[in-house]
């Protein structure tokens, strides 16, 4: 039980010390090498944490119900904690269509909403546009004579997200 | 080094066959419903892993342990499936998520289909527009059960996005950035 509470306390100390070092603008929000570092830091934490404890508690591992070695789904528990961390973060970049859609509704006086009044909320500027500088940026398509064009990378995505939507027999997404 | 234990085995061999028939079971699922039932499929699915995990990790603990009961054995239970709801949210958020609502995702695969893959911007707009974006989305959320309709007005019914959304804003206090967006 002891080694499980120790990387629930890792994961909550991941999740602080990264808003600390944002607010103190030591690091960006999505800087993914930082974060990684940051997530590793306190994995090792976590593992010197539950040797000192076996080390210096000789009954671990054995009937104790407090000492019960959960080690290796301990530290596959802070891993994946760190991973919903992540992809929460990863959501901040850009506004969900389906969350503004919600948020929408609930902000409205009447908590109802027409399509017509979605509509004047949806912009291809947000949406589209938008999407598509963040494309070219990330280099997975590049603008050649008012034409834009998948890179070699971009093609690749592409191509993978096709044959897992053929797998589970879905259409485009989006 | 503290590293592995017999509880570990209960715990991840359960969780490792749970997820193997979760994906199993919904890329089957998936082929033989159609749109609709998308979101039902997938839950139903993640379910019968769940089952799945609380059985292996009952036989695999017996055998490990030499017993079935106490707080250890509830504890390795519940972790076991704290990990398998993380590994099912992961997969929908990073792999599922990404083909069905990823709207660059949707730009790549519109310029994929295009010949050989280039398109002026209001040939891409032509294929997939906000007006495009804003209809699937009301027809996931409404299929989803997010939404409903009332007197031709959209309301919502369920609140798992928007605590979701309460998730997020949190999130972006706390990153200090809610002055933006």
């Amino acid at each position: 039980m002891i080694f499980i509470l120790y990387s629930c306390g890792m994961i909550f100390a991941l999740i602080f010390s990264h808003m600390l070092f944002c607010r103190l603008r030591w690091m960006a929000p999505f800087d993914l090498v930082k974060f990684l570092s940051l997530c590793f830091f306190w994995l090792v934490a976590d593992a010197a944490l539950s040797q000192w404890t076996v080390s210096r508690l000789p009954a671990a591992g054995s009937e104790s119900f407090f000492l019960a070695p959960f080690w290796m789904s301990s530290y596959m528990l802070y891993f994946l904690g760190s991973l919903w961390y992540l992809a929460q973060c990863t959501a901040l970049q850009v506004q969900s269509p389906s969350m503004l859609i919600m948020q929408r509704i609930e902000r409205h006086p009447e908590k109802a909403v027409t399509y017509e009044e979605l509509r004047r909320v949806f912009r291809d500027e947000e949406f589209i546009d938008a999407r598509i500088c963040d494309l070219v940026q990330h280099g997975h398509i590049v603008l050649e004579n008012r034409h834009y064009a998948l890179t070699a990378r971009g093609r690749k995505i592409a191509a993978a997200v096709r044959t897992y939507r053929n797998l589970i027999r879905r259409g485009m997404g989006g | 080094m503290a590293f592995w234990s017999s509880l570990d085995s209960a715990v991840l061999a359960a969780d490792a066959a749970g997820y193997l028939f979760f994906l199993a079971a919904h890329v089957f699922g998936l082929r033989r419903t159609g749109h609709d039932r998308t979101a039902r499929v997938i839950l139903l699915s993640l379910a019968a892993g769940a089952i799945i995990v609380a059985a292996v990790y009952t036989v695999v603990f017996r055998r490990a342990a030499g017993e079935n009961g106490g707080l250890v054995f509830l504890t390795g239970l519940s972790l076991a499936g704290i990990l398998y709801g993380f590994l099912g949210f992961h997969y929908v958020a990073w792999i599922f998520g990404m083909g069905e609502a990823a709207v660059r995702i949707r730009l790549l695969r519109s310029l994929e289909a295009h010949p050989e893959g280039r398109a002026t911007l209001e040939e891409i707009k032509r294929d997939y527009n906000a007006e495009n974006v804003l209809k699937i989305r009301l027809e996931r959320l409404t299929g989803s059960g997010h939404l409903g309709m009332s007197g031709g007005r959209y309301v919502v019914r369920s609140r798992v996005v928007l605590l979701q959304a309460a998730v997020t804003q949190w999130l972006k206090k706390g990153l200090g950035l809610d002055g933006e967006n």
